[in-house]
């Protein structure tokens, strides 16, 4: 015998044998899906759009029609989303890729999880980058102080269910550790969450930190700016708790269906004295805030990080974080921006979460 | 453009039949090769050139292996056609291949690397180059007459349930069906069953372990549990995955009244190596016995060519599979395995086991090959199999932990009881396609793949693209 297979046609391909609804079902319910498919997809508009400006030879433009015009327009596809979404959580408690399910409504972004062979390599290269942007911005006479924020899964390790790769353990206190060898001060926020963590320092829904958790960031990087003694210009602030709200996280995108939200009494910052010359004024801003989502100021921000640092620090802060880059775009755009020329900070605090540590972004 | 997909499923397919159907069967061949070419231009427009010129030579070569007489002349014919067919797949295929390994050599000596620019693999350029081989060698053999119907011939190249990742079709056993087959409702019935049949097999099985696979070989240092579940994993996503392509082939086919033969028949309960390969990706296999086995000399020639025949088919159908090393060592462990079992049986050494024990044992080997198969490369692999020994620790590490999901382990269980309880439900009620012993179960079986069919499209368009498997060959 042989050690390769035969072809081999089965001879009653089309089961003549076969009950007679099996003749005729599959065939229909084939044929009526892809039918009602094929309607509600012809009638949805961009999906009568092509792309424009992109090659057909090469195949760009069926690529960009396929993926942007098509499966990202189906009309069934929020449907698809949220009842498989649902069904993965309800059935075995798991999010969508790109977060995790903790315990009691807790959720966590993957990206505090994951690990690569190339961490380490990375981890140096962000340290060795910040200590270039210690020394550009020596040149202006300012000094940098980083804000390194913990992850979420290393403050509430105990409301998660996955467990925290070991790899990761020693990141914060290593990290900060080669930070002030560096001569770069860096608060310890680790200590002071650890301690405050009686209170939701992190909403529960969302990647962010919350009003209070911004607040204790702030309350424990203040000290180490003024032990840089410089003469910064005063200034005073008054908090204000505005009222409770309700609000669904950026994480409960990956959970469809649960109607997950955090309630929250989002803390403004006022200046109360008769300063405030700002960036266009008499005054100088000698603080420079550079820093991620957990800083911008976008619509979805309530825990008002800048406020927040300000009234700690009793000056006015200038805030040129951006949202969705990850902290180094914003340091490079800033490092160039006429707001550094016009207006040279004497300090510029660096927010830097732990979890874009390991992230590669590019020349 | 792949059959799991939205764009196939609600544009390409209904308009397809919809002209197919309304077009008397004369104009059929054109419009199954305007649609092929139409699904493979989707890809790339450019690369449509590649598939026409294959089909026109083989087109060409076959008039005129068919009017010389036997001889040298004729043989130098066959020679040529075989080598300009390979000469493209070398081109396309193992360029880049070849440039890197000779660089590696070279700089290894301290030497300047040879600059290059890598070529793009046309997709399907294996299956549609060896669909055209076998024709022309059938020709040569005088097997087959050679087609003088060049639209048709076009078509069987082209024919897109086969066009890009197989299974890979004899042109005889399709040249009668284009000149005369039926179509029924209940043919169209059955390709529905195996399309639906796939689709949720690739969909809701293969892509569900997919993540999980990925995880494990990119683990740097995988412990015994992590890489065994990742080697588990990909036996199980490359069986459904793979398997789920060709029962929607196989379907697509019959609906526009096609036999194809079959690509799979329950691999996984093989109890030797030489088994496996009679029961996995069949037609392949069959393939290669036909053309590279036996063009070898077969068993013809004394034992010890026999064994060095069956090695060689085996590198050589590794090397098929992928411009790597990874399959070239993979061809070379299955071509040693075939070799020995082989060599065990003509000893007498061979005695019949119980298949408790001969079917894991199979399976040991045939995941310890897919391991190498899967890696990116030789010392990928390796890391993987330092992982399955134990080298690395034995418990699960927590840098894969977080993402082993029940919903993922749930799909292997599911699928683990497929792979070994379909063989006896096939026996009990009869394989789809065969004569029904159970009529009532078999009824059963297709009211609930209606609901998970659906069920399928939805988990489809809740993920991202997922292509098959076996496109990168």
């Amino acid at each position: 015998m042989t050690e390769f297979a035969q072809d081999t046609v089965k001879p009653n391909a089309d089961n003549p044998s076969a009950p007679a609804v099996l003749h005729w079902l599959p065939a229909a319910f084939l044929l009526g899906v892809v039918a009602v498919g094929a309607v509600l997809t012809v009638l949805t508009p961009t999906v009568r759009q092509w792309p424009q400006g992109k090659d057909v030879v090469t195949g760009e433009a069926m690529l960009t029609y396929e993926k942007e015009n098509l499966d990202a327009r189906v009309p069934w596809r929020d449907a698809s989303v949220n009842l498989w979404g649902g069904l993965n959580a309800r059935l075995f408690g798991e999010a969508r890729d790109g977060a995790l399910i903790g315990k009691e409504g807790w959720l966590f972004t993957s990206e505090e999880y994951q690990t690569s062979a190339e961490d380490a390599a990375e981890i140096q290269g962000k340290l060795a980058y910040i200590q270039e942007v210690r020394d550009e911005l020596k040149k202006d006479g300012a000094q940098l102080v980083v804000a390194l924020i913990p992850s979420k899964a290393r403050v509430y390790a105990d409301q998660t269910k996955a467990k925290v790769p070991a790899q990761t353990a020693p990141l914060y206190q290593s990290f900060r550790a080669d930070l002030q060898k560096a001569g770069i001060p860096a608060p310890d926020l680790l200590t002071a969450f650890e301690r405050a963590k009686t209170e939701d320092l992190f909403f529960r829904t969302d990647t962010h930190w919350t009003p209070t958790g911004a607040q204790v960031a702030a309350q424990a990087i203040a000290p180490v700016v003024t032990e840089l003694g410089l003469d910064l210009p005063a200034a005073e602030y008054a908090a204000q708790t505005q009222p409770e709200v309700s609000r669904a996280g950026d994480l409960t995108r990956y959970v469809p269906g649960d109607n997950l939200v955090d309630d929250v009494s989002p803390i403004t910052y006022e200046r109360t004295d008769e300063g405030g010359g700002g960036l266009f004024g008499d005054e100088s801003i000698a603080v420079t805030l550079v820093g991620t989502s957990y800083s911008a100021e976008t619509k979805d921000n309530v825990w008002h990080f800048d406020g927040a640092l300000a009234a700690a620090l009793g000056t006015e802060v200038l805030n040129m974080a951006r949202e969705g880059k990850g902290p180094i775009v914003p340091m490079r755009e800033y490092l160039t921006s006429p707001e550094r020329k016009d207006n040279p900070a004497q300090v510029v605090v660096w927010e830097i979460p732990e979890r874009f540590l390991r992230v590669q972004y590019g020349d | 453009m792949v059959f799991s997909s939205n764009v196939f499923l609600f544009l390409f397919l209904p308009i397809f039949l919809i002209v197919y159907y309304l077009l008397p069967f004369k104009g059929r061949s054109a419009w199954i090769l305007i649609g092929s070419y139409a699904l493979y231009a989707w890809w790339r427009l450019d690369f449509l050139w590649l598939l026409v010129a294959i089909t026109g030579v083989a087109y060409l070569y076959g008039l005129i292996l068919e009017k010389q007489p036997d001889g040298a002349r004729r043989r130098w014919t066959l020679i040529s056609a075989i080598v300009l067919n390979l000469g493209a797949l070398a081109y396309f295929k193992y360029a880049n291949f070849g440039i890197d390994s000779f660089n590696a050599v070279t700089q290894s000596f301290g030497l300047q690397p040879f600059s290059w620019t890598p070529i793009l693999l046309p997709i399907g350029l294996s299956f549609f180059i060896f669909h055209a081989i076998s024709y022309i060698v059938d020709v040569y053999r005088r097997e087959e007459k050679a087609t003088h119907n060049p639209l048709d011939f076009a078509a069987f190249i082209a024919l897109f349930p086969h066009l890009i990742a197989g299974p890979v079709l004899k042109y005889n056993l399709l040249a009668d069906q284009f000149r005369s087959r039926t179509h029924t409702m209940e043919k169209f019935s059955y390709g529905a069953t195996r399309f639906m049949t796939g689709f949720a097999k690739k969909v809701l099985i293969a892509d569900s372990i997919a993540p999980l696979v990925t995880a494990t070989f990119n683990q740097p240092n995988p412990t015994m549990a992590d890489a065994w579940l990742g080697a588990l994993a990909y036996t199980l996503q490359l069986y459904f995955d793979f398997s789920g392509y060709s029962d929607m082939a196989i379907g697509l086919a019959a609906m526009m009244g096609f036999k194809f033969p079959e690509n799979f028949n329950h691999p996984y309960i093989s109890r030797s190596i030489t088994e496996f390969w009679r029961r996995w990706h069949m037609s392949l296999s069959s393939w290669l016995r036909e053309y590279l086995y036996i063009s070898l000399g077969g068993n013809r020639y004394g034992r010890a060519r026999t064994y060095l025949n069956l090695w060689l088919t085996m590198v050589l159908g590794g090397l098929w599979h992928g411009a790597n090393w990874t399959f070239v060592l993979w061809g070379v462990w299955h071509g040693s395995i075939l070799a020995v079992e082989r060599r065990m049986k003509e000893a007498s050494l061979w005695k019949p086991s119980p298949a408790w024990l001969t079917i894991p044992g199979t399976m040991i080997l045939v995941i310890i090959g897919w391991v190498m198969f899967r890696a990116d490369s030789v010392p990928d692999a390796f890391r993987m199999y330092r992982g399955m020994l134990g080298l690395n620790g034995v418990s699960l590490s927590d840098t894969l932990a977080w993402q082993v999901k029940p919903s993922v382990l749930v799909s292997m269980v599911l699928g683990g009881l497929l792979v070994y309880l379909a063989p006896y439900w096939g026996s009990r009620v009869g394989d789809v396609g065969s004569r029904l012993l159970r009529p009532r179960l078999a009824v059963g079986a297709t009211v609930v793949l209606l609901p998970l069919f659906v069920l399928a499209i939805m988990k489809l368009s809740a993920q991202s693209y997922t292509p098959f498997l076996y496109f990168q060959f």
